[in-house]
């Protein structure tokens, strides 16, 4: 079932990153998520939604040190140069759009998004709940890749 | 013409202020809740609201009965992420005036302001 949703997220990123950020991200090949205490490597920082209501789960983005950098300097003309605290807010800022665009393509679904949080530490890890399921979607943008991460619970 | 931005992230508060600024809006008040928000339209003439929704202590729906209870009768705009039409409905019904959803153009939004400017409120 999560499939279904995939292109909702997607859409919903793509619209962030067109209107925020004046660029489109290339979409890499989904993939469902296999272990969660397998580390996000070489992605520094996670910025993670809640959804409940009718449907439950996560989306997390996760990137790279330097496309955290790159799309908070973007989005407020800055020059941040480590992950601080406006970096941290900026990315919050970012997974809560897509949330907020993703779960208004639900139709006839009842979702709440909780407010963002951020995770940050090289090969963090993040636990989801048993019998969920994720699915990562790699993307590439002139910023930098990132990681789009669906989970749902069932 | 001053407005008053409420949003919990700096960023998103940032972006509004620059988006303004290129409009010819300069004199500006944020708030980061709420809370805040009632507090500022209570003590300052406030033109225009750009309200979010989801914010710690307050949410903006709750200001926006809150403002709207006590009288005051200044624009306000949602500018939020909550998209579904019943969200809209309920805040359309709360008092507020207009409704933008995130994410948004700079044009976008000086396009929905620029309805207000220069006119009484």
């Amino acid at each position: 079932m999560i499939a279904e949703y995939v292109d909702h997220f997607v859409i919903a990123t793509t619209d962030v990153f067109r209107a925020m950020l004046n660029c489109v991200p290339k979409l890499g090949t989904p993939q469902w998520s296999v272990e969660d205490d397998e580390g996000l490597g070489p992605f520094h920082v996670s910025a993670i939604v809640g959804l409940s209501g009718t449907i439950k789960g996560t989306i997390e983005m996760s990137f790279p040190e330097n496309t955290a950098l790159a799309i908070c300097n973007k989005l407020v003309e800055g020059d941040n140069t480590h992950l601080n605290a406006d970096v941290i807010d900026a990315l919050g800022e970012m997974v809560n759009m897509v949330s907020g665009g993703a779960k208004a393509k639900f139709v006839g679904e009842r979702i709440d998004a909780s407010l963002p949080s951020v995770i940050k530490g090289k090969n963090h890890t993040i636990q989801h709940p048993s019998g969920s399921q994720s699915v990562n979607i790699p993307l590439e943008s002139e910023l930098g890749n990132l990681l789009v991460r669906i989970t749902i619970n069932y | 013409m001053k407005v008053l931005i409420v949003d919990d992230s700096k960023t998103m508060r940032t972006i509004i202020k620059g988006a303004l600024g290129k409009g010819g809006i300069s004199d500006v008040l944020e708030a980061v809740n709420g809370k805040e928000a009632v507090s500022a339209v209570m003590t300052s003439d406030v033109d225009l609201i750009l309200m979010d929704w989801n914010m710690p202590e307050m949410s903006g729906l709750e200001a926006v009965k809150t403002i709207r209870a006590a009288g005051n009768d200044s624009t306000i705009m949602m500018v939020t992420t909550e998209a579904e039409k019943h969200r809209i409905i309920e805040a359309l019904q709360s008092g507020v005036n207009d409704y933008l959803v995130k994410p948004f153009t700079p044009d976008i939004l000086l396009g929905k302001i620029n309805k207000y400017v220069g006119k009484p409120v």
